[in-house]
């Protein structure tokens, strides 16, 4: 392992909360401005971190001064500035197999060559793949840290739900020893409070989306939701972005901001995270404007302050990537009725068993609905050998069948 | 109910984290399906899916597996597998499917949870028979599956100890047939097994071939462990999947009650990959690798298995420190015995052999 050295990693954060690209809303910058200042906190030894998988639920960390972050997350900001050749070629020198998902190889690479620095331990859950659990194991171990898994069963009953609300028990149980400090249950409930306002706020803002025209670019809330956010509910800071974010889209409304769409998308899954120029290949030239995505859907209730453990858990079971394919589908007929949406794309990231697995049931479902649906697949974080040209005439394609 | 020949209707499952013992009782027949059964893997699923799970698929979907199955038990052990299921869900039409959860911990409330999933797997199962579920029956398919892990203990002994260079063979043969046989006869055919080699000499003029472990994530096919002997090897230790992970504990279960017994005896069997405890399992080959139990390693890798291929920059390193060599095959559809596959035995044997 080589010293720690964030300059570059600290760059990138830098660049994400000064530049708004093409976008232009607040929150992005917002959201990397605050993984920045976790950071600082972190090497200067005034902020305790752990990597946790994006459905550990980080107000429990968040009551014990313990900042979560999902290695997917330091893996897309890398792989944004173009690292993630880079990191892969390296982890294919460090035997890691190509079977293991990008995002867990260029995680284990950011470690491996000092660009962010080790977490203090390492929380998984079941949920939603193999890969980040089995990364967080082999990282403890190499790293001589500790790791908890929150062990999720596959399906939603009441079982399920009492399992899982023991689980966390034993999260609790294992952050006390993690950090020497007792379960403070009122903190818990003030990071229940915050993480309730900011489910508040996206879910004003989701609907704010089903607008006739759209007023944003999908790209960016393509770049700020999934473990950026989720790894974030119950710190004030992200409810007060949140509320931006609403206020943001309802003042571009208000002041009748539309923008061109030619036809209105669903994305599913991810994006070409290292193309910069993807996105707004898509819905500047294009004109199919991503009207909704995948992963800011706000799937969970609001959750008890007083009594949280189950709202958590069930959050966790409800997820609709979690679990059995039938959920994610649901969601998806849903979102579709919801958004007035023409045409859906799923981008399958090759290293994701768990939901390139599915696309296939997913597919049929969406063009039973009568939907038309693409598929796009590749790795989204490996810029040495993109199909960028491929997936563009595809697009392209898409776009003619739609009008 | 699926048209059969003769004996109890074959339930088909997937994972060595089912009680077969359960099946039995409630008047099943277990039947392991290996992913060997079909020709190739089902070109309609995702290329990133194993090929164990994607041969799966192609064979429930054949008239073989219509007629010979009654059901089905997937268990949610990896998310490939829940695809499985996804893909049953979708287009199969058994008498039975069931998916049964099985926690990744082996700690009280997990063996509590399994246990409460057993007992509604049991009832489920009784039903479809018409029977009513019978701990007695249970008891005893314990006693008969724990009678069957005594006997490979003493086979795998045998095997340990080096000198007959066919037995892990002939051994996995037998484990490869169980699931199309009863237990009692696989029973009996390892006990005549056993009587045949106590009462002979171990070859000592053999005991000079590299001693070999076979590990992998999925089945190991004996035809494979028989080319290691037929290249001069010995194959001293099985580390897989798809057998019962036949090195496990007898398991301890109450005559009144023995579903929770069952249930500890699985989550504690000898630990794969999904499971929080596999790091000591590895510890274990790792000291084994120390004590100079094997002189090379074969690795069999199913291809686009996240589980295990988290593992293999362990391995490396275990084997780097121990300096004992290690073969990293990745397996795909069914290349146990390609003519590529055995070229890289050779070549690695050749190495051993120095
Ligand atoms: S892309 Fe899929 S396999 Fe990779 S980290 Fe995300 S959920 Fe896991
Ligand atoms: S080989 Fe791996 S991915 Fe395939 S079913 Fe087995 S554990 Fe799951």
């Amino acid at each position: 392992m080589k010293k720690v050295d964030i300059d570059f990693y600290k760059r990138i954060l830098i660049f994400g909360h000064k530049f708004k690209g093409y976008a232009g809303l607040e929150i992005n910058g917002a959201l990397a401005g605050m993984q920045l200042d976790h950071l600082e906190q972190e090497v200067s030894g005034e902020l305790s971190v752990v990597w946790s998988s994006p459905l550990v639920p980080s107000e429990i960390l968040t009551s014990f001064g313990v900042d979560s972050v999902t290695p997917e997350t330091v893996a897309a900001f890398l792989a944004s500035a173009g690292k993630g050749g880079e990191l892969l070629l390296g982890s294919e020198a460090n035997f890691h197999s190509g079977d293991c998902c990008s995002f867990q190889r260029i995680a284990i690479m950011a470690l491996e060559t000092g660009l962010v620095p080790v977490p203090q331990a390492f929380i998984a859950t079941v949920p939603i793949c193999d890969d980040n659990p089995r990364m967080s194991d082999f990282l403890s171990q190499k790293y001589d840290r500790e790791y908890f898994l929150l062990d999720v069963p596959a399906t939603r009953d009441q079982a399920a739900v009492d399992y899982t609300v023991g689980q966390l028990r034993e999260l609790i149980s294992f952050l006390e020893k993690l950090t020497g400090q007792a379960f403070d249950p009122e903190r818990l409930t003030t990071a229940i409070k915050e993480s309730n306002r900011t489910r508040f706020h996206w879910q004003k803002a989701n609907k704010l989306r089903q607008t006739e025209a759209p007023v944003i670019y999908g790209v960016a809330p393509l770049r700020m939701t999934g473990g950026l956010l989720l790894q974030k509910l119950g710190s004030p800071e992200l409810s007060e972005a949140m509320a931006g974010y609403e206020n943001e889209l309802s003042g571009r409304i208000r002041t009748k901001e539309f923008l061109p769409c030619r036809h209105r998308l669903l994305w599913l899954h991810l994006f070409p995270l290292f193309d910069n120029k993807f996105m707004q290949f898509i819905e500047v030239e294009l004109g199919m404007m991503v009207v909704f995505e995948e992963s800011s859907h706000v799937w969970w209730e609001e959750i008890d302050p007083i009594d949280p453990l189950s709202g958590l858990a069930r959050r966790i079971l409800d997820a609709p990537l979690a679990g059995t394919v039938e959920r994610r589908i649901d969601t998806v007929l849903k979102m579709i009725k919801d958004y007035d949406i023409d045409g859906v794309v799923n981008f399958s990231h090759v290293g994701c068993k768990s939901l390139t697995g599915g696309v296939l049931f997913l597919a049929s479902a969406i063009k039973k609905a009568g939907v038309p649906f693409l598929e796009l697949s590749g790795d989204c974080l490996d810029n040495r050998s993109p199909a960028t040209a491929q997936w563009r005439s595809r697009l392209e394609a898409f776009a003619e069948m739609l009008d | 109910m699926a048209e059969q020949s003769a004996g109890p209707a074959a339930i088909g499952v997937f994972c060595s984290y089912v009680p077969l013992e359960l099946i039995e009782a409630t008047g099943f027949r277990p039947q392991l399906i290996t992913g060997l059964e079909a020709e190739r893997s089902d070109p309609r699923l995702p290329a990133n899916l194993c090929s164990y799970v994607r041969r799966c698929a192609t064979f429930l979907d054949s008239q073989v597996a219509q007629q010979e199955l009654s059901g089905l038990i997937v268990t949610d052990s990896c998310f490939p597998m829940l695809r499985l299921w996804d893909n049953i869900q979708e287009r199969a039409n058994f008498p039975f499917q069931y998916l049964l959860k099985v926690p990744r911990l082996n700690s009280q409330s997990a063996i509590d949870f399994f246990g409460r999933e057993l007992e509604q797997l049991a009832e489920d199962l009784s039903l479809i028979n018409g029977i009513a579920f019978d701990k007695e029956k249970l008891y005893s398919a314990i006693e008969l599956y724990n009678h069957f892990r005594s006997l490979n203990q003493r086979l795998l002994k045998i095997i340990m100890v080096g000198g007959r260079p066919q037995l892990a063979a002939r051994l996995t043969g037998l484990h490869a047939s169980a699931s199309l046989q009863n237990r009692r006869e696989l029973n009996l055919q390892l006990e005549n097994l056993l009587a045949e080699i106590e009462g002979s000499e171990p070859d000592v003029s053999k005991a000079q071939r590299p001693r070999l472990l076979v590990a992998g994530s999925h089945f190991i096919d004996h035809k494979l462990m028989s080319t290691l002997a037929d290249l001069g090897g010995e194959v001293v230790g099985v580390d897989s999947c798809l057998y019962d992970r036949i090195d496990t504990d007898l398991i301890k279960a109450d005559k009144n009650d023995p579903i929770p017994g069952l249930a500890a005896g699985y989550l504690y069997k000898t630990p794969c990959p999904r499971m929080r405890a596999n790091r000591e399992h590895l510890f274990q080959i790792g000291s084994q690798t120390d004590n100079g139990d094997y002189d090379g390693i074969i690795f069999l890798q199913m291809k686009s298995c996240a589980l295990h291929s988290y593992n293999l920059p362990v391995w490396r390193n275990m084997m780097h420190e121990t300096g004992v060599p290690l073969l990293i095959l990745e397996i795909e559809d069914g290349e146990w015995a390609s003519p590529r596959t055995v070229t890289r035995l050779e070549a690695f044997l050749e190495s051993l052999r120095g």
